[in-house]
């Protein structure tokens, strides 16, 4: 049997249960725009009827009214893997697009202006030179310079690219630092809030939202590892920690962190010949901070040979401890300090290093490409050496009395190494004062070293165009003999093996012997595996391209799958102003009905009251 | 499956800036004239653009060889009419000398008339073209021959070869050197090359030393110094029997070695037109094929702008009338 009273009860409990929903609805409406919100719903349950005992009364039982029992947010957490997973290899892409599309603008092909059209004006007015050599050599002399500065700018580009690549890393990093710091805070204030009985719905949705974004940095997982709804998380590649966990619940102390490297100096006179190897003294700013030298640590490390060394040079960014110690090099796994690495004969062993080795993400897709700059460069430094080697060695050679090849240098060599070359202008005109360390640095050509002789660029009338020189530098061939620049024009269409270049390649070991073409000039043969210059050239470019194609497409088929799982989400979890805009009519007239009750019940204790006279 | 008017909105922001990367790529496309405007736009195309570049420099600057030898050929063509038509004359004028009804005075006119003409021949040598001296190989800044007169108190001119400062060569005795294996008459001696199209080489001069050194009919080697030289000391003794003999046939010999010449020039100069017909045509079919692969078919660019428009407008409208109603309209 029911009392007023407990239909007062069951009302007022409708009544708080409808301005809960309200208010929950109203939650929702006002954050309908907020990124990363997940919907909030009521969830109610209707109270049961009182429990029956021996001595209650006995008849029909009626419920006591409905409690809101929690509000639920909707989320669904395998959608949050899929799209973490997804915008990890979006940032890759994003990055490795974005870098090499820079890249190609600083090749600027295929252009009139570009390093392709200034070398065919190069060969083309040596031909013009063969023709007119009392009066063609100042337009040669000129050409060569255009074409050493296209060079040089070209390696400097690539270089200013590659310490832009550095930068992001290092801002990257720092970054990522910084967000795992405010996730860790996050955690616990989450911890905290569950274990006392409350549902911390928006601080669960901040967590989510800042787990998003760094999932575009790098590739990570996440796991439930506190009954409170704490999380650990740690990166996907874990290189061999032992204990990866960059946020953890428990403990946070031992979570690792990131830094960042900023400087690899080789260190003199510690070369090992018997593995090629090298010590280094490797510079790091802990946790990628680097506007304070009170961040800056320096370890020397030994045993680094030239694949390591490219290793290190490309990644740059090692596992910490909380404070940004490196692990391995500074401190253990398990956060003890470690000694040595102090100075160069405490060197530690570099498989202590523990570089962090990202799968996926914007800090993987800047790393490969520094590796595709540095490639470039490479292919760029392997074409200057070419033409120089090539050049010098067809305007260097000398005979003998009886026409026999006698060397292949002389004094004044066409292509020098800037870095090497030092002139005496003490007439005016500069002449070469150094001629065997030029002529040995002729080894260290790159492109961004290479220039033409400044003595034959104050003097083009000392461009050798005939066919044969002694070696004294004299010819007994006529004033108009042009066939040593026609020699020079051939070797557009010589095929060299010039993907075979390395640092320490010679000029007599990349052009081989040298023959009498039909002129009786000693020039480069056509050798048997290889391309010509502007063949290599062209082969270089191509493959950039096809680099940066393959990024664009990849990145925009990734686009458009996140859009999907990014929809699925929001169908999910989005917020729609028509559903809460009917929701709220419903607990509004729900309200109202419950209000009416009320004042029922009320009139009815009235007649009740006014029964007794 | 449920939609929300956030995933509305977000489509249709996704899907515009999808349209508007397209209208963009289309209008570089037509405001630069190129399908290629970087690398990955197409790397095999750009990769072929770079080779077809190459290629027309090349071909230019075998045009540019072509129409240099051929204006070369062209002056020598003239020279050696010139030369020609002295030897005619020194023909003539010995053909006259044999009259015995010429006496001295006559005689004396006549071997006057030959020593200007031997002047005029080694003027005529001295030719030079844009700077060179076309018969002097690759000694072509300085001349080749120059004159004297004898020694021998005849006052007769006499044509020598010259070295590097102009001074006459001469053998122990006093006559012009013929050598060729002085170094600098082996200067003179020279070929002078060019390349006409890849790996075509052609010798395109006439020597100084070829119109003056040569083997006649019956193989023996005659030289045009000696021969005049011979003339003009036998008009001094009047040994007509050799004037009219061994002299006589002696210019007709050198008059054949210059028509000789003459026809291998001609010969040379049908092969530079034909040579230039070929790098013309050469560089249409490059410029086309240049064309084919870079240059944008503006109707189908215009086309396709066309269809990016109607397809942004589309979308415009359609979101445009999604987007914007809700219940908030509806209800009172």
């Amino acid at each position: 049997m029911s009392s007023l009273a407990s239909i007062l009860n069951t009302s007022v409990s409708g009544v708080n249960a409808s301005q809960q929903a309200l208010q929950v609805t109203s939650h929702n409406i006002s954050n309908a725009n907020t990124a990363g919100y997940s919907r909030e719903r009521v969830n109610m349950e209707s109270n049961p009827a009182a429990v029956p005992s021996f001595d209650g009364p006995a008849g029909p039982q009626c419920g006591t009214g409905v409690t809101v029992t929690d509000i639920e947010r909707i989320r669904d957490t395998f959608l949050d893997y899929q799209i973490r997973t997804e915008t990890s290899i979006k940032g890759t892409y994003d990055a490795r697009n974005n870098f090499l599309g820079q890249l190609q603008s600083v090749m600027n092909e295929p252009t009139t202006s570009g390093i392709s059209s200034t070398l065919d004006t190069f060969f083309s007015d040596w031909q013009s030179l063969s023709k007119n050599p009392e009066s063609g050599s100042t337009v040669v002399a000129q050409q060569t310079k255009t074409l050493t500065d296209a060079l040089n700018s070209t390696y400097n580009q690539l270089q200013t690219l590659k310490s832009n690549c550095q930068t992001s890393i290092d801002n990257t990093v720092f970054s990522m630092n910084g967000t795992l710091d405010q996730l860790d805070a996050l955690n616990q204030q989450i911890i905290n809030a569950k274990s006392a009985g409350s549902d911390p719905n928006d601080l669960l949705d901040k967590r989510d939202t800042m787990i998003d974004t760094l999932s575009q940095d790098f590739n990570l997982s996440t796991s439930s590892d506190n009954k409170y709804d704490g999380v650990s998380l740690q990166p996907g590649d874990t290189s061999g920690i032992s204990n990866p966990n960059l946020i953890q619940s428990e403990n946070s102390d031992e979570e690792k962190r990131f830094s960042y490297i900023s400087g690899i100096e080789k260190v003199d006179g510690t070369h090992v010949a018997s593995d090629n190897t090298d010590t280094y003294k490797i510079t790091y700013y802990k946790k990628g901070d680097m506007s304070s030298s009170a961040n800056e640590v320096s370890v020397y490390v030994k045993g680094i040979d030239a694949d390591e060394y490219n290793k290190i040079d490309e990644n740059r960014v090692v596992w910490a401890d909380k404070n940004g110690m490196a692990v391995g090099l500074s401190v253990d796994e398990n956060g003890n300090p470690k000694t040595g690495g102090t100075d160069a004969s405490t060197a530690v062993d570099v498989s202590n290093l523990k570089l962090y080795t990202p799968t996926d993400g914007e800090l993987k897709g800047t790393m490969t490409v520094q590796s595709d700059i540095d490639n470039y460069t490479n292919q760029m430094n392997n074409l200057a050496k070419a033409i120089a080697f090539s050049v010098n060695a067809v305007e260097g050679s000398q005979e003998d009395s009886s026409g026999n090849l006698v060397s292949t240098t002389d004094s004044t060599p066409f292509f020098v190494n800037s870095s090497a070359a030092l002139y005496d202008k003490s007439t005016g005109k500069s002449v070469l004062s150094n001629l065997a360390t030029t002529l040995s640095a002729e080894q260290g050509i790159t492109a961004g070293n290479i220039t033409i002789n400044q003595e034959i660029l104050d003097d083009p009338t000392k461009i050798k165009t005939k066919t044969t020189y002694d070696t004294s530098g004299n010819s007994k061939d006529g004033s108009t003999d042009g066939n040593r620049a026609l020699a020079v024009a051939n070797l557009q269409n010589v095929i060299m093996g010039i993907q075979n270049i390395n640092s320490t390649t010679t000029r007599d070991a990349f052009v081989g012997t040298l023959t009498k073409d039909s002129n009786g000039v000693y020039t480069v043969a056509q050798q048997s595996n290889g391309s010509t210059c502007d063949t290599y050239f062209k082969n270089t470019i191509t493959s950039l391209g096809t680099q940066e194609q393959q990024a664009s497409k990849v990145l925009t088929t990734q686009t458009s799958l996140l859009q999907n799982y990014t929809q699925t989400r929001m169908s999910e979890s989005g917020v729609s102003l028509d559903e809460e805009m009917t929701n709220l009519i419903q607990y509004q007239h729900a309200y109202q009905a419950n209000a009416k009750v009320i004042s029922t019940v009320s009139d009815l204790l009235d007649v009740i009251i006014g029964m007794v006279k | 499956m449920r939609v929300t008017n956030q995933m509305l909105s977000q489509t249709f922001l996704y899907d515009l800036n999808d349209n508007l990367t397209n209208m963009q790529s289309v209008q570089q496309q037509m405001s630069s004239g190129q399908l290629i405007n970087k690398p990955s736009d197409d790397p095999l195309g750009t990769s072929r653009v770079m080779q077809i570049n190459t290629e027309i420099s090349q071909n230019t600057q075998y045009n540019s060889n072509i129409s240099d030898a051929n204006d070369w050929l062209n002056v020598t063509d003239t020279s050696l009419g010139q030369v020609n038509s002295v030897l005619q004359r020194v023909n003539e004028l010995l053909v006259s000398s044999g009259n015995a009804a010429y006496g001295s005075q006559q005689q004396s006119a006549i071997k006057d008339e030959i020593n200007q003409n031997i002047s005029n021949l080694s003027q005529i040598l001295n030719q030079s073209y844009d700077g060179k001296y076309i018969f002097g190989g690759n000694r072509g800044t300085d001349k080749p021959t120059t004159t004297e007169l004898s020694t021998d108190g005849k006052k007769n001119t006499e044509i020598y070869y010259t070295d590097a400062n102009g001074n006459s060569l001469k053998n122990p005795d006093g006559s012009p050197m013929t050598d060729t294996t002085n170094s600098e008459i082996s200067k003179i001696n020279s070929d002078l090359t060019t390349e006409v199209s890849q790996g075509v080489n052609v010798d395109y001069n006439v020597k100084a030393t070829e119109i003056m050194q040569f083997t006649n009919s019956s193989g023996t080697a005659k030289s045009l110094q000696t021969i005049l030289s011979n003339i003009t000391s036998d008009l001094d003794s009047g040994n007509t029997t050799s004037l009219t003999g061994q002299d006589l046939s002696d210019i007709q010999d050198a008059i054949t070695n210059t028509s000789k010449l003459r026809t291998r020039v001609g010969a040379l100069q049908n092969r530079m037109t034909s040579a230039k017909d070929e790098n013309t045509t050469e560089n249409t079919n490059l410029t086309d094929e240049l064309s084919k692969v870079d240059d944008v078919d503006y109707a189908q660019a215009t086309m396709n702008y066309a269809q990016a428009q109607t397809v942004y407008q589309a979308s415009l409208q359609a979101s445009a009338k999604i987007i914007q109603p809700s219940l908030m309209d509806y209800l009172r």
